[in-house]
């Protein structure tokens, strides 16, 4: 063993440390030699863990420059080492990155066990996303080089710690890297409060109004700077204020009654569209318990004065457009309807098959307005959806009711399954009516005369199924993919003759989705068709549409 | 006939007008004044004491909603049954009219076949 033939690569002097670290490597084994005394210098610094150090020195007399040993120094180094150890996180790991050794602080910081560390590739501690790190540290370490950076690392528990980490490369003689010592200190910590800083700026500088106010007390404790503009107030002057000297008829009985699902957890978010100072804002809230344990309310609000003018302005051409086609419809529809009834007296049979025409599709031109104001208002969000507990089971009956007439013209029956118990479903029961008569009117169109319909309810996980099912021509496989689109028709089956408007599964699926549901089909040409809605029991999700003003509004 | 029931019904639009006179007068039975605007509705109610207003809504000068707050300071008329019959037939649209006095909406376009079975089963006492 040749403690006398150690070599240190490059100049002289040798910091005290650092012939501790040697003795410590030579004791271990093999003669090394550090490749850069100027990193070793820095390494001094950090010191590494008496716990190992300690029992490794045992039986070593430190030399001074001189070479006369000296035991003063040597408790100095000690003492200067255990002090180091207090302070930082060492380990020890081989040329294939396998650890060899670690100081107490290093099971501390890790909370592995020792056995569980000695012999593991240090990847150990780096999370996944981490690795491409891991292995630019290793390919600096094998050129011999030190590597100086942060680190993201992963504990025995998962949580991330970040270090300020300094890992250097010891050779051996011939020039081969054989040991890598790595030193961290811990920074999570100020990490933490740099990433807290950045949020809280980039939350101070949000388009988006941001408040957070106390769920006891309401007063505000946060404003970001757009939220500060709109009510003019300092921060000095918010930390007195409560949404009650805020929002335009604020009434706070109105308030917590609304927030209650928030408070128990039901939602995640409530959205509101509240008033402030004559403005109409859309407020999404959440409830959060901060740090220190107090329950607050975030609210993030914008402005949407632009949105509901645009809307409002939409609204009237669509009333203007509905009122503009129904008027001169209303005389061509009345007219054919009157003559054809025989009120003006007899006609010929070719004349009655013409007007019949005319009138049949005057009937249909009134149906497809109906269809297209109905989807230009469900598509613009302008049709809020009214949502309620609401009985599928009791909904479907009075669906197949209302289409009782509708199916006796094509001689079809339809049959309930699952509706003998009841399906609550928080949805818009006028729009999930028209999903079932849109459905059942289709259904019944297609079928073959004397078929029948079976409509069943049926529950799957977090959402209720509709199905409804048809005996009928079904689609074929190259329709399907278009089959909910606009104004598409299959090829073939003649949209006079079965009188749809090509709208009614458009709006099925538009309104299937406003609701986060789906609604997907299965058809075998020559079989029949199976429609199939799916509709989240429960809405947790946070597309809840806007509460109606008054919810805050203190007039109702 | 002296049960047949009086209707006054305003409409700007001729054919319409002339639509609904076949649909109440021929096919209903029904004795019916007219009037092109809410104007001469009101010179016509002075001779003419309606069982039934039926009235359009969107009118050029007068709407209909206006009209019946005309109509309704007549003392001999702030009773009697309102069914405004329009194009415009949006929810909202729909419960707006109700809440202006009327019993009933009756959306156009009717089918005239039933447009006089329709009054007679809304003001039905």
């Amino acid at each position: 063993m040749g403690r006398d033939t150690l070599t240190i690569a490059k100049k002289a002097p040798i910091p005290p440390a650092l012939v501790g670290l040697s003795a410590l490597l030579v004791a271990s084994g093999a003669a090394w030699a550090a490749p850069d005394i100027g990193a070793l210098s820095g390494f001094a610094s950090f010191g590494f863990g008496v716990a190992t150090s300690a029992t490794l020195f045992a039986g070593l007399k430190y030399k001074n420059r001189s070479g006369h040993v000296n035991n003063a120094s040597y408790v100095d180094m000690q003492n200067r080492l255990k002090a180091l150890d207090e302070h930082a996180i060492v380990g020890i790991a081989d040329e294939n990155a396998r650890i060899v050794d670690v100081n107490q602080r290093f099971i501390d910081t890790f909370g592995y066990e020792m056995d569980e560390l000695i012999g593991n590739e240090a990847s150990l501690i780096y999370p996944e996303a981490e690795y491409q790190q891991f292995a630019k540290i290793r390919s600096t370490l094998a050129l011999g080089k030190n590597w100086t950076g942060e680190d993201r690392l992963r504990t025995k528990s998962g949580r991330t710690i970040w270090t300020h980490t300094t890992i250097f490369p010891l050779l051996s003689e011939d020039g081969r890297h054989v040991r890598s010592i790595s030193v961290r200190t811990d920074i999570t910590a100020i990490k933490q409060v740099q990433s807290e800083q950045d949020m809280r700026s980039t939350l101070h500088m949000l388009r988006d109004e941001v408040y957070v106010f106390d769920a006891e007390t309401l007063r505000y404790s946060y404003m970001n700077k757009a939220a500060m503009e709109r009510l003019g107030w300092s921060e000095a002057e918010y930390k007195e204020k409560t949404p009650a000297d805020s929002i335009d008829r604020y009434n706070r009985e109105k308030f917590f009654e609304s927030a209650m699902p928030l408070i128990a957890g039901d939602l995640q978010q409530l959205t509101y569209v509240i008033e402030v100072n004559g403005n109409s804002l859309e407020m999404r809230l959440q409830y959060v318990i901060n740090k220190e344990g107090r329950a607050q309310f975030v609210a993030f609000v914008n402005d949407i004065s632009k949105r509901l003018a645009h809307e409002q302005a939409k609204d009237d051409f669509v009333s203007t457009v509905s009122h503009e086609l129904r008027s001169p419809l209303t005389s061509i529809k009345g007219g054919l309807g009157l003559v054809l009834s025989g009120a003006t007296g007899d006609l010929s049979d070719k004349s009655r098959s013409l007007l019949e025409i005319a009138h049949r599709n005057s009937n249909r031109l009134v149906l497809i307005i109906n269809d297209i104001l109905d989807l230009e208002k469900i598509a613009s969000g302008q049709k809020k959806l009214d949502i309620a507990q609401t009985d599928l089971a009791a909904l479907v009956k009075d669906a197949a009711t209302a289409n009782d007439a509708f199916c006796a013209q094509y001689n079809v029956g339809v049959r309930l399954v699952g509706a003998d118990q009841s399906h609550i479903v928080e949805c818009d029961a006028g729009q999930v009516f028209q999903i079932l008569n849109n459905l059942l009117s289709n259904a019944a169109r297609f079928s073959n005369s004397g078929d029948e319909i079976v409509v069943s309810l049926a529950t799957d996980g977090p959402d209720t199924l509709i199905s409804v099912r048809d005996y009928g021509v079904g689609i074929p496989m190259e329709a399907q993919a278009t089959i909910f689109d606009r104004f598409t028709q299959v090829a073939g089956q003649d949209r006079k003759a079965k009188g749809g408007t090509g709208l009614g599964l458009n709006i099925v699926k538009v309104i299937a989705e406003h609701h986060g549901g789906t609604v997907t089909l299965d058809s075998v040409e020559g079989s029949g068709t199976t429609f199939v809605v799916r509709l989240p029991t429960r809405r947790t999700v946070d597309s809840i549409p806007s509460r109606d003003a008054d919810v805050l509004d203190a007039a109702q | 006939m002296s049960d047949q029931i009086k209707v006054l019904h305003v409409d700007d639009d001729d054919d319409i007008r002339e639509i609904t006179l076949l649909a109440l007068e021929t096919v209903g039975e029904m004795h019916v004044v007219q009037a092109p605007s809410g104007a001469e509705a009101l010179i016509k109610v002075q001779t003419f004491r309606p069982d039934v207003l039926l009235l359009d809504v969107m009118m050029p000068e007068m709407s209909g909603e206006e009209l019946l707050v005309q109509l309704r300071a007549n003392p001999d008329l702030d009773n009697t049954p309102c069914i405004f019959m329009t194009a415009r037939v949006q929810a909202n649209e729909i419960s707006g009219l109700i809440e202006q006095g009327a019993i009933d909406v009756i959306q156009k376009p009717f089918d005239p076949m039933t447009l006089a079975d329709q009054i007679k089963a809304i003001i039905a006492p």
